[in-house]
Order: C-alpha cells, then structure tokens, then sequence
C-alpha cells in the first residue's frame, strides 16, 4: 500500500511574506479555486505571521482577517480551509472566536519551538469548538530533538492532533531533519510534519528525508512562494513523492497549471536563493527578516550579512523585527569607532 | 431542568449505596475530611453523604479541601447550603490541620488533567508529593483518625507492554526525568509517603489507585477520550479518534467511583492498594458507535494514527477482583447508562 502523505499548502500565508502582505482578493480566488482543483487537501491563509498579526510591526496586510477568511471559504469546498494562530498576534476572543465562525477547519497554533506553553489556551479552545488544532513548533532548528519532544507532547496534552516542525531559517540539512522527525514520531502518538524552507537549496531533499524518518504531514507552496528563499516547492514536492511512490491525492497536471495560474496571477518571479537568503539561513535566522534587514542595511550603512550573522548570534526570532534596527545600529555605531579609533591613531602618527 | 437531574444523580447515589449495610453503618456519625473536595470525586462523595444523610438518616458530616471553594459554590449551591457539609478554602501545599473531630480523611488532592502536567510541572509534583505530606502530617494529629485514604492514580503502574487488565501488583516502566511523566512519578512518591507513615508512625493507611471516571461534574474540557468524543459530537463536527480506534479504556460512573472510594475508606486494610475503576473495558470506536446512538443523523468517525503507531494494542483498564474480593462492590451502574447520563448532563450544561 503506497505510504500516504497530507500536504498542507500555505502559498496563500506564508506566500504573503514575499509580497509584504499585499496578496489581492483575486489572487485569493484564483489561487484557492487552482488548489481546490488539484485537490490539495488544506489551504492554509492569511497574514504572513498568521492571525490577528497585521500591523505596522510586521507588516499591514492589505486584506482583513474577515475578507481572507470569508473570499477562501467561498472558494474551498473540498480542500479544508487553515490558518496559522500564533497567541500573541492572535486572540481567543477577537480572532479565533471569528475564525471559528468563519468556517476554518484546520488551525495550526504555533509558538517558538521552546514555548509550546503558550499554546494551550488556543488549543483548548479550538477543540473545545471542535475544530482541528495542529500543534506548529517555530524556528525549530534552535533547540535540540529532546527539547524539541518535550514542547511537542505539551502540544500534544493540550489536545494538539498533529505536531508539525518548522525549518523557518531554512537552516537544516538532511541529517538534522531525519534525527529531529524520528525523535518526534518515536515520542509522539500523533502525526508529525515537516514545514522547510529553501534558504540552503535543501527544502525538497529535507520534505523526502522527513518522510523517510516517519513524517506524513509535509507543507509546500506554489513555485516556493513563500518567506526569503521561499518554502518546499510545491508542485515538485508532488512530482518527487508521485515518482517515489507516495500518495497525496493531488493531481500532478492540475498542480503545474495551478503553478502556471500562481505565476501570471501574483507570483511572476519565482523565488530565489539570494545571497542574503543563503546568509540568512547559515545563520539560522528567520527567513522573513530578509526585507527589514536590507532596509536596516541600507538606513545604517552597514553590511546586510553581518546583521544577519549578529541577529544569528542573539538567536532573534520572527516578532523581533525591532532587533534589527539595534542590531544595526550597533554595527554603525562599532564601525564608527573603529573608524574613529583608526583616524585618532593615524593623527597620532601623523 | 436542573432539579430532574440532581434528582437523577440522588438516585444514582442511593442504587450505588443499596447493597452494602455494613458500609452504611460505620459511616454513621462520622467526620470526614476530603482534600481536592471539589474535584470529580470530592462531589460525587458530596452528593453520596447528602443522600445517606437525608434517606437514611446516618448524621455524617463533611468538609471538603480545595484551593478554590468559591466558583464551586456558585455552581452546585444544593450541596454548597447543606449545612452537613463544610467548605474549607486550603492549597494543600502548605501546612494545614484538619477539624480535630475528624475520624476519616479521603486525600484526593492532585492534578490529574495532563495538559497542566508538562505546562506546570512544579505545581503538579508540589501539589502531589508536598501535598501528601501535608496531609499525613495533619492526619498524625488527629485522635480519631480511623482510616487515611490516599487516592492515588493508576498511572503509577507505568507504560503497560502487554495488553489486558491490569493487577494492583502489574508494575511496567516508566521514564523518570520527563516533564510528561512527572504526575505519575509524583503519584508514586506519594505512595511511598503512605507506606513510610504506615510503617513509620502506624497510620492506617489505605490506597486506591482510580482508572477512568465518568459522568456528571465532568469537565467537558478534559482531556478524556470519552469527552472529546461527546465535545465533537455536541459541536457538531466529526468524530475524531486519537488513534487507530482500538485503544481500550474502561468507565466507572461517578456514584459507583464515590461509593467504592467510601467503602474503601471503611473497610480498607492498612497498607492495602486497590483498583478503582470499571472492569468491562471497551475500545474507543465502539465507544463511539455507542455516542452515536443516541444523536441524529449518527456522526462521521475519523482516526488519527501517527503511521508508526498502528497495531499498537493500548489498553488502559483495572483488573478490580481483589477489590471487590475485599470490598465488596460492584458496578451499579452499567456502560450505556453512563454513557447516556454523562451525554445528557453535557447537554443540559450546554
């Protein structure tokens, strides 16, 4: 029996990083309307950072929650709608309540990989709608695979159904996603995916590693539209699993004209690895900073590289966008003295 | 609404009290003291000793421990106006005393929610091991004390390897140093807290270790496979199952848990363990057809089995003949019934 594999789609939300949030309604329609026939089993939408999240902070999206929410449900009968919740940005009175109301299926509720704890709440309440919660660990490459077991079954106690770890830095290799996934899925008795990122050229070999190691759920978006170096390639991820024998109920033609669709409609430069995404992900950083960053770079005059490498060092993670203009800052600032320091000498010499 | 069904729950209390005379008549004139009093088993021992006081008059008093006896109060103010029954507001972490006229005290304070366990790990193993101290400490002051009941978990016993019911005597493995094994670990210490007061100090001393209570003053948020399934049914949604289906659980109805915990307290043996708990295990999908019968139209069922796990036998349920070879209880009350009171209190709490 050929080894099935859930594959959840977030073009629509983590797609929406890549355009600062200003996906259009009618790449909503014509996006949901392609995967829903390719038959893609969960649409995940929304704000970039999930739920709630739109403000000057990360990004103002150009659709409200309640216009993302209500145009894709119009649009996905048979693929269930997502959403990704992170508790901070969202709120259970204001947002999830909505949500609920709004016909979500499928929430995903994530935190930084070290901080399931505050996902309970969320958890609680949207099984208590009876609605289905995936657990979703961020950034997951910075805590270790028994960290990482241990805030995962806290997912699970809270009534988590699935537990998926994200490579948000793009910063994995094959190995560490295969000791990570293996680790879950011998800890856990729920499902287990995978969500990477391209940052290094890895994000489709590290989806196939996941699932060798036992992972069945796997993200993917539409020609890898998505945060920095984009996300797993969608419609190769289908291309990849169809010739290794898995089952993803998606059709493969139907998958490439949606990736066709995608590239006139509201993605018509395919995502690349640029040196700054490959910086981003050697130093393990979110891949969603890249933009804030060069802007940083550019305001302070320094090297977008070392703020990556300096962001790196303090372990940022995404909701830290603030780090960037003091990490910045400091480089001017220690690039000044330097600067200083080596004119006072020359003057002394002089 | 709400007086058919205390007036149901009356009714359970006296068809679990009928058969046991003897029982009845050592509780007679008795103090009892009940720490965590407010949980599950705390009110169902309430609503036990209302019934006996008023249909058969045995002038028992008691007074219920918990740390927040006010919410309950508000929600259940039949038992909370009795003027039979105290409330004493005390976190069992800290030292207390019990009144001195005190001849009985059930110790049932713990928190056996599992989403709490890896979230507040500290509280739960205070609450658990400081918590039996305290209370045994407060127990070697009473002049009257004639039984000490430690309820205890049937966790303790580990992760069983094989399937079928298990014996007070069955001992599996269980990982220490893991956040979500913390309850069970702190569950075990407590037991070796009896025996050394037993040993030490010639308490009498007595354990039960209970399996899976259901019925009324359930909370529908806990994390139970029976009240998910009854949630997901309420809501509306599909069924579904954490698993493949065939995990085996057993369920004791509220009246039966309270009346074999009392008989326990009067007829236990020092030292002596006994299982709690329904003896007629069935799996989590026939537990489910038996929900579905009772709503229209029948709802879908979904499992969800991480791959790896599939064809794992999970059973979780008591061998309970040495207890009721020394106690002499039986389950008044059958599955389906409790299956039926338990969705109808849902219902009616909605």
């Amino acid at each position: 029996m050929a080894k099935k594999i859930l594959i959840s789609d977030p073009t629509l939300r983590d797609g929406n990083h890549a355009v600062r949030h200003q996906l259009s309604r009618e790449s909503f329609i014509a996006y949901c309307k392609a995967a829903e026939a390719a038959g893609v089993p969960i649409v995940e939408v929304g704000h970039g950072n999930g739920l709630g999240a739109s403000s000057l902070l990360v990004g103002e999206c150009r659709l409200s929650d309640d216009e993302i929410l209500a145009i894709s449900r119009q649009n996905l009968t048979r693929s269930r709608l997502g959403i990704h919740v992170i508790p901070g940005f969202c709120t259970i009175k204001h947002d999830l309540a909505k949500a609920v109301e709004a016909g979500v299926d499928v929430f995903r509720i994530a935190s930084h990989c070290t901080e399931a704890d505050i996902t309970d709440r969320h958890i609680g309440y949207v099984r208590e709608a009876g609605k289905e919660a995936f657990g979703v660990l961020m950034m997951s490459h910075m805590a270790s695979p028994a960290i990482l077991l241990e805030e995962a079954k806290k997912m699970e106690s809270y009534g988590a159904e699935a537990i998926i770890i994200m490579d948000s830095a793009g910063a994995y290799f094959p190995e560490d996603v295969t000791e990570r996934i293996s680790t879950l899925v011998d800890g856990l008795s729920i499902p287990v995916g995978f969500h990477g990122h391209n940052n290094l050229g890895m994000a489709v070999i590290n989806s196939v590693h996941a699932v060798n190691a036992g992972a069945s759920i796997i993200d993917g978006t539409i020609r890898g539209f998505g945060a920095g170096a984009g996300n797993t390639q969608l419609e190769v991820l289908v291309a990849v699993f169809e010739r290794m024998g898995f089952e993803t109920g998606i059709d493969l033609y139907k998958i490439l004209d949606a990736a066709d669709i995608a590239e006139k409609e509201f993605n018509p430069v395919a995502p690349s690895i640029s040196p700054l995404s490959i910086v981003s992900g050697l130093a393990g950083v979110f891949s969603g900073f890249a933009k804030p960053v060069g802007r940083a770079a550019q305001d302070y005059n320094v090297d977008p590289r070392d703020i990556f490498f300096a962001l790196g060092k303090r372990n940022a993670v995404a909701g830290q966008e603030s780090l960037i203009i003091e990490v910045a800052r400091d480089l001017a600032a220690a690039k000044g003295s330097q600067l200083g320091a080596l004119q006072g000498i020359t003057g002394q010499k002089g | 609404m709400h007086a058919d069904r205390y007036a149901e729950i009356r009714h359970d209390c006296l068809t679990a009290v009928a058969s046991q005379a003897d029982v009845r008549t050592k509780l007679g004139f008795q103090h009892i003291a009940v720490t965590g009093g407010t949980g599950f088993l705390g009110t169902w021992i309430a609503e036990t000793v209302a019934a006996l006081n008023d249909e058969c008059h045995l002038g028992i008093t008691l007074d219920l421990y918990a740390r927040n006896t006010g919410d309950w109060a508000q929600k259940y103010p039949h038992l909370a106006a009795r003027t039979d029954l105290r409330l004493k507001s005390q976190d069992v972490r800290s030292p207390f005393e019990f009144a001195r006229n005190t001849n009985f005290v059930v110790h049932a304070a713990g928190i056996p929610n599992n989403r709490v366990h890896s979230s507040d790990p500290l509280r739960v193993q205070q609450t658990t091991v400081l918590g039996m101290n305290n209370a045994l400490e407060a127990a070697t002051q009473l002049d009257n004390l004639v039984r000490f009941l430690n309820v205890s978990s049937c966790l303790v016993s580990g992760t069983p390897t094989r399937p079928g019911a298990l014996k007070e005597s069955d001992f599996f493995p269980l990982a220490c140093a893991q956040l979500h094994t913390i309850y069970a670990e702190s569950k075990r210490a407590a037991e070796s807290l009896a025996t050394i007061y037993r040993s030490q100090f010639r308490m009498p001393v007595s354990t039960i270790r209970p399996f899976t209570f259901a019925g009324p003053y359930q909370e529908l948020d806990r994390p139970w496979a029976l009240n998910n399934f009854l949630r997901d049914v309420l809501t509306g949604g599909d069924v579904r199952i954490h698993g493949d289906g065939t995990a085996r659980r057993s369920y004791l109805y509220g009246s039966d848990a309270a009346w074999w915990t009392l008989a326990a307290l009067v007829n236990g043996e020092n030292g002596a363990v006994y299982n709690v708990g329904s003896g007629n295990p069935v799996s989590h999908l026939e537990l489910v057809n038996l929900i579905g019968e009772r709503v229209s139209p029948k709802p879908r069922v979904v499992t969800n089995t991480a791959p790896s796990k599939l064809g794992r036998q999970d059973d979780l349920f008591p061998n309970i003949e040495a207890t009721q070879r020394a106690l002499g209880v039986t389950q008044t009350c059958s599955l389906e019934q409790t299956v039926d009171k338990t969705y109808r209190w849902f219902v009616s709490s909605r």
